[in-house]
């Protein structure tokens, strides 16, 4: 599973350097749809954050976390991350065009989904690393 | 394992449907919110910040205020304003409160320290406590000529007779406007007024919220704000673009519910149960029927068995000649409309008057019914005038507020012989200021060549007519629409500054005399002067203008049949 999260990983690094380049470009450029608009650029700006972090993560998961695990456990743990990588910040990019007043679009709910899957990899990964023998 | 997620999933799928399914039977279900919770206008910028951030544009918001560095309008820098013998100071004490001490010639009559302030557009009145009372001070701000001024000059009632006398004028007289806010103002310039007054006359007075904030027009919602903390049922509301029982949306509501949330405050009206709202405040909550709790006040209600108690507040055939009435013409109005059709709350280009911003103009009018009229031309054969709006003719200015005169919210074609009739003022000659009523009743039917004008219905009411007709008439001389005779029209004002009885017809006029052109500073004039101090202006003035003051040949027979008195109106 590990060129699966490199792919992955390296993927979701490029695209939300991207989204960074365009929300820079938005402000440069005094776009008046996201400039003024709190909440769509607060969901933006975490669209990006979360893009960027979480692909730097699925590509040390790819290198450093994957061999902690068990071979049976390395395929959910792999999808779950890749899930996660791509659904939270899809989801509060999503989120920040044609939203109610006050609420994020119901891409939001991309989000919690993405990070209970995010959750249960990690947690699966904390406990191999616990377990591994020295 | 891959049971187990496939099990969690499933659960997880069944309670979100079970959840949505029970939020969207709760949404069916009625809330009452007779005596529910408010939540504060904080409370509702979290989930509508834009909604928030637009009434925070208007004047409603800062209806009342607490007195702060941010919100009072006055300068409290030590200036004094002398009124009948008596001289305010405004000033600030040492810990920085705004003060105002009124002192005679020979002591202290007041001193009360400003700890709210009501109003921002216009003036600014200012209130102080007397233990368990909020009284409103007879001293307030005008915020366009940047003074204070005596708030007998606001209201319409004669001088006292002692004024200009070697003696200062009664205290009863200079006291005359300083009423109690606790049962009065309270109730539509806050949000959740309860006077709270028990038998012994009592006050424990409590708001809300100060202003007219978002639960003025939306009811109570506590329970609005508790029931939303949940994600799940805000975004059942999203999309499935339901009403929330917890709520009102005026825009949900029927026309007449939609009129009744403004009329509430925009429509003066009497209750039977003065007690309860002495007691507990106002019952109505916006979605309620006004009538239930209230009748709107009109030319013959009445008080006390006295069945003309409020007929000097309306012309004669029932126009109300008051602002606060707006609710009583659109009810007589031959549009059909409600109040949202040209103001909005949320949608204004300008807070001054909140007309949509959509509809600026004779938009309002052309682009929502009338649209055979929407041309230029169209308009001019409709109209005979190149540059009037539709509302100068259909609703025309003749609405005492205070110290100004606003347009009549009663919407109706201009018929100037029976408004002569009934004895209020026409559309048509308070802008041919120099015509008659049937100058303009022929110019209508036969045009202006064939209309002949042997008098002037503007200078007549001026001089003849009762306390509002003045008031009218002098607002009308001072519009910029017609560049007539500015000579004729300045001497006539001046007259009327220097002679009339009532200071809130020569405050008027004043500002009339400003609009056509005089360019002296605003303090050259002040309305509450007594005669001699008022002479000595009128000829400064008169000097600048080479206008000397001037009265029609028949003034002093107009001046004996102009009526004295004095016109409640219902602070």
């Amino acid at each position: 599973m590990k060129p699966l999260l490199r792919r992955v990983g390296w993927t979701s690094l490029f695209a939300w350097a991207c989204v960074g380049l365009a929300l820079e470009a938005a402000h440069g450029l005094k776009l008046a749809s996201y400039l003024d608009d709190a909440l769509t650029r607060e969901l933006c700006t975490l669209g990006h954050a979360h893009g960027v972090g979480l692909a730097i993560v699925t590509i040390l998961i790819a290198e450093l976390g994957l061999p902690l695990l068990p071979e049976p456990r390395e395929r959910p743990v792999a999808i779950a991350i890749a899930l996660a990588a791509i659904t939270i910040p899809i989801g509060f990019l999503l989120s920040a065009f044609g939203h109610p007043e006050g609420d994020p679009g119901l891409a939001i709910w991309l989000v919690p989904l993405g990070a209970l899957a995010l959750l249960g990899a990690l947690a699966t990964l904390a406990l191999a690393a616990w377990t591994e023998r020295d | 394992m891959r049971a187990a997620v496939l099990a969690l999933a499933l659960a997880t799928l069944a309670t979100g449907a079970w959840q949505v399914s029970a939020t969207l039977t709760a949404l069916e279900a009625p809330v009452d919110r007779h005596g529910a919770t408010f939540a504060g206008s904080g409370a509702c910028a979290r989930c509508h910040p834009d909604h928030h951030a637009s009434w925070a544009r208007t004047h409603h918001r800062r209806m009342t205020q607490d007195a702060s560095e941010a919100t009072v309008l006055g300068a409290f820098d030590g200036r004094t304003l002398a009124y009948g013998g008596y001289v305010a100071r405004m000033s600030r004490d040492a810990r920085g409160a705004f003060v105002v001490e009124v002192e005679s010639p020979t002591d202290l009559l007041a001193r009360w320290t400003v700890e709210r302030v009501v109003g921002s557009r216009r003036h600014q009145q200012l209130l102080a406590r007397e233990d368990d009372l909020w009284v409103r001070l007879p001293i307030a701000w005008d915020v366009e000529e940047q003074r204070f001024f005596h708030m007998n000059g606001a209201f319409l009632t004669p001088d006292p007779v002692e004024l200009g006398g070697s003696a200062p004028i009664p205290a009863s007289d200079y006291m005359r406007h300083a009423v109690r806010w606790n049962d009065n103002c309270v109730f539509c310039h806050n949000v959740g007024a309860e006077p709270r007054a028990d038998r012994s006359g009592h006050f424990d007075t409590r708001v809300a919220e100060l202003g007219v904030a978002c639960e003025a027009c939306h009811g109570p919602g506590g329970e609005h704000v508790r029931v939303n903390t949940s994600p799940l049922r805000r975004y059942v509301l999203h999309e499935t673009e339901r009403g929330d029982p917890t709520i009102t949306a005026p825009s949900r509501l029927t026309p007449a519910r939609q009129t009744d949330v403004c009329a509430r405050c925009h429509g003066q009206r009497i209750t039977s149960d003065v007690a309860r709202y002495l007691a507990h405040g106002d019952p109505f909550v916006p979605g309620d029927d006004l009538a239930d709790t209230s009748t709107p006040l009109a030319i013959d209600t009445s008080l006390h068995g006295d069945a003309a108690a409020f007929a000097p507040r309306f012309w004669r055939d029932g126009t109300a000649r008051l602002t606060a009435y707006e609710h009583q013409g659109i009810r007589q109005s031959a549009c059909t409309v409600t109040c949202g059709d040209c103001h909005s709350m949320h949608d204004f280009e300008s807070p001054r008057g909140q007309l949509r911003a959509d509809l600026e103009g004779d938009a309002m009018c052309a682009g929502a019914c009338h649209e055979a009229l929407a041309s230029p031309e169209a308009s001019l054969a409709h109209a005979g005038h190149a540059s009037v709006r539709c509302v100068d003719c259909h609703m025309p200015r003749i609405v005492f507020g205070i110290r100004t005169i606003h347009r009549s919210h009663r919407i109706e074609i201009p018929r100037p012989l029976a408004n002569e009739t009934d004895g209020r003022p026409d559309a048509c000659t308070l802008c041919h200021v120099d015509r008659d009523a049937t100058w303009a009743a022929r110019a209508i039917a036969e045009g202006y060549e064939n209309a002949r004008s042997s008098s002037s219905r503007v200078e007549d009411a001026l001089f003849g007519g009762d306390p509002i007709e003045r008031a009218v008439a002098a607002a009308a001389l001072g519009r910029r629409d017609r560049d007539d005779d500015d000579t004729r029209r300045l001497g006539l004002l001046l007259a009327a500054m220097r002679d009339d009885h009532y200071p809130a017809v020569r405050g008027i006029a004043w500002r009339s005399a400003r609009t056509r052109g005089l360019a002296s500073p605003v303090t050259a004039f002040t309305a509450t002067d007594d005669a001699a101090m008022r002479a000595r202006a009128i000829d400064a003035l008169a000097a600048e203008l080479h206008v000397a003051p001037i009265a029609p040949a028949n003034a002093a027979e107009l001046r004996a049949r102009a009526d004295a008195r004095a016109i409640e109106i219902g602070e």
